[in-house]
């Protein structure tokens, strides 16, 4: 147990590393030099090359990557061009509003995700089973964009019941939230409705069934609990997809997280801002992949964690 | 969205399809997908919109560029049966020309990242070792962000175009696939008929195309079918966020993006491309699935 | 008022520009070119619904983009220095109504004779909300700093370009001498934003933080910034130096300002709508009516000052060096059909490069600016050896005509529309969306064939800095090198004479015209919108004034 969990984090290490160095390289393939940008059109070559020589570009890569990564470790991930601030100050400023957006989006596709799966287990190959996995289909292949797009005609537009996000409040958190839910549903539902199918007929609920126990009871009590561990580290994996990857509904509700933040930076060319947010991103996702890993491993034991160290 | 795919490629293969054997591609596969219902449908449905996609010149009422000054964001008419846009072009005939568009774009990016993806799969399976770690690594690294800001990243590097958006969103797939990929190469690698092979002189390339290919046939087939899909919505995401596809090309996320600067004035602009998307995409998902079915019967009946 | 380091540019230029004849002497001119209105639905709540001023309450603004800093002196952006205008004030402010300078936190100020010595008397116990009294002393280092190279001023040193010395002689004197006299100069001291005094103690103190923790002598106080989000300010009770036109003269009346920041124009457009924010700034055209046809809003109409919609043509491209291919250009433009389409009608056609409500534009432009004739604009090109080739592109030696257009997001409907016309008369056009930032950067070093820009001005100097040649790898973006053009706007810089002065300008417009360096295109209306819960708006030339603005509960 504690070797997996070392292993695990070990690799995570090496993951961020990776990930350290790829957005290090980043900024030196996006067109545009950032010392002219941070100066202005009208600087002199001597203000340039000054700057070049704080900033330590006109080192040699692994001089500026070391540096960096030193600088990184101690917490300063550097000034975002635009602004002038700590690029780690705009990022957490930014991330509690992610994560909000991330964690109420995931609640609404846990509700909506396992009662829809419970559902279509129950009535298993009726044509409310076959309705529930259309739905799923359709939530992989509907943009999120367009479903945002949507909510928004209907609900901001046409009903006026919730506003387009203007703040971060609980009304503007709705729609974007319902966005996420909505598309998250679908795996859970799936899954949910797959597994206890599997369940539903094993032994065990059979000679359940054949003791006369109440339908509700072996669903809830015997079905549901099997599945809830592969359900719940799907959650725990998109969750922290989610962290990272509400970009595009950030967008469309104009939500203050890290998507817009990125989507902002890449646009506006704010170098150490990009390098930064990337950087932060890949670190959350790959520590929130290691404590699902862990989490799962303490709470069922029954799976063999070497093998699954091993592929 | 994307990465939401991300999740279900790498459960979903550890759940079931890496259990089961490899030999669904020998057996009959047209007569199969013929007398599958869903398939059937979803198959006519593509290629019913790639034909319009084809013959959109002679489909379409109006020319998709042309704007037309009298009839500014005018509702659905005889004249234009979708309606007009904010400059006047008809959108029905954009809609139509914009399936070369998506259908281009979404071709290219699932070329790249077969090609590439499967390519590193089998490498990492077959060689194993420090290479397979080195490899698998590096596709974590592409994993751990999401695969939009890998394209964004891609397209900040190259420049918006659609060119650029399919290929951003090819290589921002391909770690996700040379993973799946591996999963199923492994399960050959497994069950010990490489060994069998070596012992009576195979070379590795004929292992590797003759016996790898083949074999995981059905599961590269079925998730090529699934990433169609995600390419297309990932491609209109960089288009919708103006990364992608340039004006005045006709493509669905382009124009929803426009459409949804007009949702007071014009619901029909920021509705009919999403349908388009949405329909397109949901055959091919439809068509995936039945497929997976078709390969992992297990998945079905239970 | 949309788009960051453009609108910095651009703020900068219309100050600069804001020439001899906003002055003191001349302002009554200005007068019947009739700048700004109000619409008929617009009520000045005093005498509308009779209520008395309360106190209380949060005024919510709504803007599209956030500050980069509230230094004001360091800030790039227009947003930082209307933010800050609300924390700060000026030495003179111009009144919104006769345009003649009147004093602010100056109680006097005297200009010698030949204009060179500017005596201001600072007016006493003002104090900053940190609680240090404002001096001449302190206005001076408020300079001096901004002066420094080191602190990285954006606005200041380039407007403070004629400033000889700043002195202080005492606590309550503050003279500024000129190296040669300058109009301009008031207009620009007159902006409460940029030009407020600092409390040098408070910068000390917060080091670089102080960009998001200012302190200013203004009606209210810095609270809150939620970086993404909203800048919060509170009533500065101790406040009672507006300017002298303000009806209140104490504190402002609501608690609290807010301004939030909302990107996106739609969400804007519902943010207003469900009440979320009480003033939205910059309305398009397109959804004006709505609210002029509700009773709950107000509508504050101005006509644009300047050019909004101009493209530029960069005359050393290989075929846009060509004076044919870009009268072709011109005439293929239907510049009616997109003040149409994007402006829906509400707007001017703009015939030459300066608007009517300039001093110096000569209605004749109207007349031998080139009609829209799009076999005309063929037979043209044809006429200089051009022909289509079989992709229906026109073809010399080789070469197509086909260019990047350089625009900003706000730009893509125009811009299409720019590109199907030229289309019609078989130029290609490729559409290159920018960061505002990177297409000034593009500009002005000359990297672009064609390009969309837009400038605020008032007098028809602005022709000076966009089209001299000494203004290139500036804002000469054309690259226009014409010694006779040259030499008229040089010309109409230094004549005093009225009449004289109109002359020289008819004739550059003329020259610019047939020249085509530019297919101007609009000059748009430009629309604020407000809840009728605030009352007592006050609609200066180039936007809002909320001294004696109140929010009914």
């Amino acid at each position: 147990m504690g070797q997996f969990i070392l292993n695990r984090i070990l690799s995570g290490i090496i993951v961020i590393f990776g990930i350290s160095v790829f957005s290090f390289l980043l900024i030196h393939f996006i067109p545009g030099d950032p010392v002219k940008i941070m100066l202005g059109q009208n600087a002199t070559p001597e203000a340039i090359k000054q700057l070049n020589e704080n900033l330590g570009l006109d080192k040699p890569l692994l001089v500026q990557y070391t540096t960096y990564i030193t600088n990184v470790l101690q917490g300063d991930f550097g000034t975002s061009l635009k602004t002038g601030r700590p690029v780690i100050t705009e990022i957490l400023d930014r991330f509690p509003e992610t994560v909000k957006l991330a964690a109420a989006g995931i609640f609404i596709a846990i509700v909506i995700g396992i009662t829809l799966g419970i559902i279509a287990a129950r009535f298993k190959s009726s044509f409310i089973d076959s309705g529930v996995m259309m739905l799923a289909t359709l939530g992989v292949s509907i943009p999120s964009f367009w479903l945002a797009i949507l909510l928004i005609m209907v609900f901001s537009v046409k009903f006026t019941w919730f506003p387009i996000a203007e703040g971060t409040g609980l009304r503007d958190l709705v729609l974007p939230a319902v966005t996420i839910g909505v598309l998250a549903s679908t795996m859970i539902s799936r899954l949910t409705r797959n597994g206890m199918v599997e369940t539903l007929s094993n032994d065990f609920i059979r000679t359940a069934r054949a003791k006369g126990l109440e339908e509700r009871i072996i669903l809830f009590r015997h079905a549901l609990r099997n599945v809830l561990i592969p359900v719940v580290t799907l959650i725990g994996l998109q969750m922290a997809a989610l962290l990272g990857g509400t970009v595009i509904i950030e967008q469309v509700f104009n939500w203050p997280g890290l998507g817009t933040l990125a989507i902002g930076a890449i646009s506006s060319r704010d170098f150490p801002l990009i390098q930064g947010t990337v950087l932060f991103m890949g670190v959350v996702y790959v520590m929130i992949n290691i404590l699902i890993d862990v989490i799962y491993g303490i709470i069922d034991p029954r799976i063999d964690l070497s093998a699954k160290e091993a592929r | 969205m994307a990465n939401i795919s991300k999740t279900l490629e790498s459960l979903e293969m550890q759940t079931t399809l890496v259990k089961k054997q490899p030999s669904s591609l020998k057996l009959n596969f047209l007569k199969e997908i013929g007398s599958n219902k869903r398939a059937r449908y979803s198959l006519f449905f593509l290629l019913l919109v790639i034909l319009i996609g084809v013959f959109a010149p002679l489909l379409a009422p109006h020319d998709p560029e042309k704007p037309y000054y009298e009839a500014l964001l005018h509702g659905p008419s005889k004249e234009h049966l979708l309606g007009t846009d904010s400059i006047g072009r008809d959108l029905l005939s954009r809609l139509l020309y914009g399936i070369r568009a998506t259908l281009t774009a979404a071709s290219i990016a699932v070329a790249i990242t077969f090609t590439i993806g499967t390519f590193i799969g089998l490498i990492s399976a077959y060689i194993g070792g420090i290479i397979d770690n080195i490899l698998m690594r590096i596709m974590d690294v592409l994993l751990a962000l999401p695969t939009i800001v890998l394209a964004l990243a891609i397209v900040a590097i190259l420049g918006p175009s659609l060119a650029n958006a399919m290929i951003a969103v090819g290589f921002a797939s391909i770690p996700g696939f040379a993973r799946i990929t591996r999963g199923a190469a492994l399960t050959i690698k497994s069950s010990g008929f490489v060994e069998a092979s070596r012992s009576i002189g195979s070379s590795h390339s004929w292992i590797l195309l003759r016996q790898f290919l083949p074999n995981i046939g059905g599961v590269l087939l079925v998730y090529t079918t699934l990433f169609i899909g995600v390419a297309i919505l990932d491609t209109a995401a960089l288009s919708f966020i103006g990364l992608g596809a340039q004006p005045p090309t006709p493509e669905w996320g382009t124009m929803l993006a426009e459409g949804k600067n007009y949702i007071y004035q014009a619901w029909w602009l920021a509705t009919f491309p999403g349908l388009a998307i949405t329909s397109v995409v949901f055959s091919v998902n439809f068509l995936g699935d039945a497929l997976r079915d078709m390969f992992d019967p297990k998945s079905m009946g239970r | 008022m949309t788009n960051s380091r453009c609108t910095k540019f651009f703020a900068l230029l219309m100050v600069l520009l804001m020439a001899m004849f906003v002055s003191v002497g001349c302002s009554s001119e200005k007068e019947s070119s009739g700048e700004a209105k109000k619409t008929d639905n617009t009520s000045n709540s005093d005498n509308t619904s009779g209520n008395t001023p309360q106190k209380g309450g949060t005024l919510t603004i709504g803007y599209a983009e956030e500050p980069d800093s509230l230094d004001v002196q360091k800030t790039g952006m227009m947003i930082g220095s209307i933010v800050g205008s609300n924390f700060g004030g000026s030495l003179i402010s111009m009144h919104p109504k006769t345009k003649e300078f009147v004093p602010n936190l100056a109680e006097s100020f005297d200009i010698s004779d030949d204009g060179l010595t500017l005596t201001f008397k600072i007016r006493p116990n003002i104090t900053f909300s940190d609680g240090t009294p404002l001096t001449a002393k302190n206005y001076k280092e408020t300079f001096d700093r901004a002066l420094d190279p080191a602190t990285g001023a954006t606005i200041i040193p380039g407007q403070f370009k004629q400033v000889k010395e700043i002195l202080a002689p005492d606590d309550s004197t503050l003279i500024i001498k000129l190296n040669e006299p300058s109009a301009p100069f008031l207009v620009n001291l007159s902006d409460p934003g940029y030009m407020q005094p600092l409390s040098l103690a408070a910068i000390k103190k917060e080091g670089d933080n102080y960009g998001r923790n200012p302190v200013g002598v203004g009606p209210f106080k810095f609270k809150e910034w939620k970086t993404g989000q909203s800048i919060t300010l509170e009533r500065n009770n101790d406040f009672k130096w507006p300017a002298p036109f303000f009806k209140n003269q104490g504190s402002a009346y609501p608690d609290q300002l807010v301004y939030k920041f909302i990107k996106d124009y739609q969400t804007m457009i519902a943010a207003l709508d469900s009440g979320s924010i009480d003033v939205a700034y910059g309305i398009a055209g397109k959804d004006v009516d709505r609210y002029e046809n509700n009773n709950k809003y107000q509508v504050f109409e101005m006509d644009r000052q300047g050019i909004g919609l101009f493209l530029e043509m960069n005359t050393e491209n290989e075929a846009l060096k060509d004076k044919i291919v870009r009268q072709a250009v011109n005439t293929a433009i239907n510049k009616e059909a997109i003040v149409q389409a994007v402006l829906n009608g509400k707007g001017r056609v703009a015939h030459g490069p300066i608007p009517a409500s300039f001093f110096g534009y000569d209605p004749d432009v109207e007349k031998y600016d080139y009609k829209y004739n799009i076999d005309k604009a063929i037979k043209l090109l044809e006429s200089d050896g051009w022909s289509k080739n079989d992709k229906g592109i026109m073809e010399k030696d080789g070469k197509e005509l086909s260019f990047n257009l350089m625009i900003l997001d706000r730009w893509n409907q125009p811009s299409q529309m720019v590109q199907a016309m030229l289309k019609d008369i078989g130029i290609s056009i490729k559409i290159q969306a920018l960061e505002a930032g990177a297409l000034i950067e593009k500009a002005a070093s000359g990297d672009f064939d064609m390009t969309f820009m837009g400038y605020f001005g008032v007098d028809p100097d602005s022709l000076y800095t966009f089209l001299h040649s000494s203004q290139i790898n500036v804002m000469n973006h054309s690259r226009v090198n014409n010694p006779e053009l040259d030499s008229l706007l040089d010309k109409g810089r230094k004549t005093i004479d009225l009449e004289e002065r109109k002359k020289v300008y008819f004739e550059a417009q003329k020259l610019i015209v047939d020249e085509a360096y530019w297919v101007p295109i609009y000059s748009e209306k430009q629309y604020h919108v407000a809840n009728k819960r605030v009352h007592g708006i006050t609609q200066a030339f180039n936007g809002l004034l909320f001294q004696d603005s109140w929010v009914s509960k």
